[in-house]
């Protein structure tokens, strides 16, 4: 009897360590309280620039898509067309990240010939969205990357390599 | 296992993987994510030759939305050298945020009182939200959280 209540005696031992783990003083809980409350307040606030930057990037899109469909079907099937063709003649350069290379480039060029309107971008609050016309030009840099993302659907042939 | 992981930790995670990619998509210096308010100006300006200061300062505030990108993701899977990567990218943060705040007018255009305030107090807050993140950071409960398995 009494062996089998050895293990309650053990647990006495333990007992004092317990509630000093699991205590913790006063004023350093209140500060990690505060602590806790800093951060997911900085976290509410982030979200704000967040919405703005999105609900930005949804007027300009939203407001330039149907100009854009042409160009953005045109390219985009052109460059399925050259992802393929690339695949099938199996030239020695890395074929399937073509079209993000293509993206890559057109937009860099774009970029450095100073057509984003990358001002616009710092502060949506003050960006007249009539100003921003070299949208196209985004939109065919995009389409690059749309092309990546197509990219998927067409099958490496893996003889070939 | 996950029971000792504090969610506030992956929340946390998930502000500094959005706050870099916004800053780095926009051009912002990246000094606290309220840079959105306060440089109108634009510091893109900076890298294509407007002063030195901007340049320096959009370069080093790029590396470091760099490396609170990667913290970020790492920090989100609970790898240990994601809490080192994110503690260094606050107080880099922090030292931008002062940098930057010696550097900008605090005019609001004339509105006053009580709004000025604010606006102040708010330019001044991430160097609060840094302290506090490094503070939890640094606490025992987030510590053996990051611990290798």
């Amino acid at each position: 009897m009494n062996q089998g209540y050895q293990p309650s005696i053990a647990n006495q031992g333990f007992q004092p360590e317990l509630p000093k783990n699991n205590r913790g003083s006063g004023s350093s809980s209140l500060v990690e309280k505060l602590v806790k409350g800093v951060l997911i307040i900085g976290g509410i606030i982030f979200l704000i620039p967040v919405v703005l930057f999105v609900v930005c990037l949804v007027i300009v899109y939203g407001s330039s898509i149907f100009n854009a469909l042409p160009l953005l079907d045109f390219m985009g099937t052109g460059t399925i067309l050259l992802t393929g063709i690339t695949l099938m003649n199996n030239k020695k350069i890395s074929k399937k990240y073509l079209p993000l290379l293509l993206f890559a480039m057109t937009f860099s060029i774009l970029f450095l010939a100073g057509q984003y309107n990358v001002q616009s971008f710092n502060c949506p609050l003050h960006t007249n969205y009539q100003l921003f016309m070299p949208i196209i030009q985004l939109f065919a840099s995009m389409v690059g990357l749309v092309g990546f993302c197509f990219n998927g659907i067409i099958p490496i042939n893996k003889k070939g390599e | 296992m996950n029971q000792n992981k504090p969610k506030l930790v992956r929340i946390v995670g998930i502000i500094e993987l959005l706050r870099p990619i916004l800053g780095l998509v926009t051009g912002f210096l990246g000094a606290g994510f309220l840079s959105i308010f306060i440089f109108q100006g634009g510091n893109l300006r900076g890298i294509f030759g407007s002063s030195i200061l901007f340049t320096i300062l959009a370069i080093v505030s790029v590396i470091v939305n760099v490396i609170a990108f990667i913290g970020a993701i790492a920090v989100i899977r609970y790898k240990p050298i994601g809490r080192k990567l994110i503690i260094f990218v606050a107080i880099s943060m922090i030292i931008l945020n002062i940098v930057q705040n010696s550097f900008y007018s605090f005019s609001t255009g004339g509105l006053g009182g009580l709004f000025e305030i604010l606006w102040i107090a708010l330019r001044f807050f991430p160097i609060i939200y840094y302290g506090a993140l490094i503070y939890y950071f640094m606490t025992s409960e987030v510590k053996n959280a990051f611990q290798p398995n």
